[in-house]
């Protein structure tokens, strides 16, 4: 009697070519298919920011007509948010959750597989429908009705699209989740996995959380546009409020799905090069927590103008500024772990900075969102832009980058050129300044969001801003550059990378192997 | 994997943090706040959200309950007078394997490539059945050296 019992992920990379992506069931392979599709992503919605900046060069319509500069704004929330920036966290997800917990895979592999593969597809749909009679749809990523009921033939395709995205993330989330329960190494206990592993459980709760309430509300204007319902059409009975209610209680947490992983790379980054161990891990924990339940209760801070009784927005003004509680601790702990520490930049360490900064921009831009009769003069103005976009720019972008610096020798077993990463860190942060600086003086001075064309005395600023998202865009050809020489060579990488730095990732030589933890790890 | 000399027995099963009950109080966990805010939007008229809900509750059921299965896996290798018997698989649904003792020997075949792990068979007279793929490296390795010592083939012999 001849016998195999080995799981899937057992067999190595045995298919070649095309077949052997498609078929993987390997973390380290669907960690890549991830981050490439992720990249590639990143820099199909950056060409549509530099359509939207180009037209908003000067004041008048030179480029795009409004109806294309409307799909522009919502193609491109749509494709960054789950096209570069979502897929992005779970491709570092798969390469390094199993790395750090010390375990050989992911527990579901197959799974891996389809909840990555769903992706292209979903994309092509979503993308398809710039070409469909009627254009992509118009009203912005919120997809509020009525208005992006208005959509052509697009709308029920966006709505697949997005219900492929949703079944995506939930599928990963769901492996995530299961993966940290129940693989970790003998001896690593919840208290003792590294913060990056933490965010992402947490993260993956959020997306459990919030991704049904997304898939009942498209599916809900679905039902209105074509099935006769009335859930939120006004003439029939229903209530167009109520979808911004029901799509920001997906949304908010949908913000810290998107930042709380990059809070957990800079937790990972800023002790390695502070050459000390994180300040504060129990609080850190206990605060990426508490932001996390606060996200789900903060969700009409978005919606102040519609109309609210006054201890509604109250109640959504205070829990809103509770979140900088925990942020802060956050903030303080990254700083206390560099006080005094001996701390060295190289590129991970200037992007983990850069991010503590500039993140705590957006962070007080926020707060400043906050406050009601404030909120009242802000919303809809390039103040709220500014705000976001220094969230998701140099806050989760900066945040992946960092990652990405960080963990890239150990992927690929060849360090990466460290005088391109300084100016790819200079020029992103000196670009990300212009472009998104300026806006916050637009935003106070009135001028609105999601407009093709604008008022004279709000031109300089736009052009600077253009400059600056030029600036920025071009940077990141030097990354891409600077990622495809890192993979095909360069300075081989050592097992530690780096000076002494925390955690299981190290243990195993670099370039990671195909099946890691033949030797049982030791916590 | 427990092994004692005493009575020569070895239990080998695969890392698992989860027991059924924490996995069951997992599954609890997500399914309070997921199905209590989907009924609340339901109980306004938003019931859509519900069967969302109620898919993905479901699917993470079954991701679940496939980990808390696949950790229940068993080999138990058993050290008679004269016989080695092998008994895998999940409870109630176990198979048996029985090699004479004198002749059974144990060896690694390596994977095919460097980076891809071995695999332990433990075998007789043309008959062989893998053991342990579900350790580490290392672990197999150690297995192995052990499964030679009660077999009493001597170390150097490979199949």
């Amino acid at each position: 009697m001849s016998d195999t019992t080995h799981e899937e992920h057992h067999d190595g990379p045995h298919a070649s070519g095309m077949w052997r992506w498609l078929t993987t069931t390997n973390h380290k392979d669907i960690g890549t298919l991830y981050l490439v599709f992720s990249l590639i992503m990143f820099l199909v919605g950056g060409t549509m920011a530099l359509i939207i900046r180009t037209e908003l060069f000067q004041p008048g319509l030179q480029l795009v007509d409004p109806h294309f500069f409307n799909q522009m704004t919502t193609m491109h929330a749509l494709v960054m948010i789950f096209g570069a920036l979502m897929p992005a966290f779970v491709g570092l997800a798969n390469w390094q959750i199993p790395l750090m917990v010390g375990a050989p895979d992911m527990a579901l592999p197959r799974m891996n597989n389809w909840s990555f593969w769903i992706l292209p597809p979903a994309f092509l749909l979503l993308l398809g429908t710039l070409f469909m009679p009627g254009g992509a749809p118009a009203g912005g990523w919120t997809l509020y009705p009525p208005l992006i009921l208005q959509t052509g033939d697009a709308f029920p395709f966006v709505v697949f699209s997005l219900h492929m995205l949703g079944a995506s993330s939930i599928l990963g989330a769901i492996n995530i989740i299961v993966t940290i329960t129940n693989m970790r190494a003998p001896g690593m206990g919840f208290m003792k996995m590294p913060l990056f592993v933490w965010t992402w459980l947490i993260t993956a709760y959020l997306l459990i959380g919030a991704m049904p309430v997304l898939a009942g509300a498209i599916t809900m204007l679905l039902t209105d546009r074509y099935f006769d319902t009335s859930f939120f059409l006004a003439a029939g009975g229903g209530d167009p409020v109520m979808f911004q209610h029901i799509f920001w209680f997906f949304g908010h947490p949908e913000v810290y799905i998107l930042i709380l992983p990059a809070f957990g790379i800079i937790s990972q980054v800023i002790p390695t090069f502070s050459r000390k161990p994180l300040f504060g891990y129990v609080s850190m924990v206990i605060a990426t927590s508490a932001i996390a339940f606060l996200s789900y209760v903060v969700w009409a801070h978005h919606m102040f103008t519609v109309g609210m009784p006054a201890a509604g927005m109250l109640f959504f003004m205070i829990t809103t500024m509770f979140i900088a509680v925990p942020t802060g601790v956050k903030i303080f702990n990254w700083l206390a772990t560099m006080w005094r520490g001996s701390i060295s930049f190289e590129t991970p360490m200037l992007f983990a900075v850069a991010f503590v900064i500039l993140f705590t921009i957006g962070g007080f831009s926020g707060l400043m969102l906050a406050l009601v009769p404030a909120d009242i003069e802000y919303h809809d103005t390039y103040f709220v832009v500014a705000h976001f976009h220094y969230v998701l720019v140099p806050g989760a972008i900066f945040g992946v980058i960092a990652g990405v610096y960080y963990w890239l020798p150990k992927w690929t077993g060849h360090m990466y050129n460290e005088t391109l990463g300084k100016w790819h860190f200079w020029l992103s942060t000196i670009f990300v300044n212009i472009l998104f600086f300026p806006q916050h003086f637009l935003g106070l001075a009135s001028m609105p969001r999601r407009i093709p064309d604008y008022s004279v005395q709000f031109t300089e600023f736009n052009m600077i801003s253009t400059v600056g998202a030029f600036g920025f865009g071009l940077s990141q050809l030097l990354f891409v550059w600077m990622l495809v020489k890192c993979v095909k060579g360069g300075e081989k990488a050592s097992t530690e990378v780096w000076d002494d730095p925390e955690g299981l990732e190290w243990t195993v030589p670099s370039p990671a192997p195909y099946h890691t933890f033949e030797t049982a790890p030791k916590v | 994997m427990k092994t004692g000399d005493s009575a020569p027995r070895i239990v080998i099963r695969p890392n698992c943090n989860f027991t059924g009950r924490g996995a069951f109080w997992l599954f609890v966990g997500m399914t309070l706040p997921v199905l209590g805010v989907a009924v609340a939007w339901a109980l306004r008229g938003y019931w859509l959200i519900l069967p969302f809900a109620g898919l993905e509750l479901a699917v993470l059921g079954i991701a679940l309950a496939i980990t808390v299965h696949r950790g229940r896996y068993r080999e138990t290798v058993r050290f008679g007078q004269r016989f080695v018997r092998v008994r895998r698989g999940y409870a109630g649904r176990q198979e048996h394997v029985e090699f004479p003792r004198p002749w059974t020997r144990a060896w690694i075949e390596p994977g095919a490539s460097p980076a891809l792990p071995g695999r332990l068979f433990l075998g007789a007279g043309g008959a062989s059945c893998e053991l342990a793929a579900c350790l580490t490296e290392e672990e197999r390795q150690s297995l192995c050296r052990r499964l030679r010592e009660l077999t009493r083939v001597p170390a150097t012999a490979q199949k």
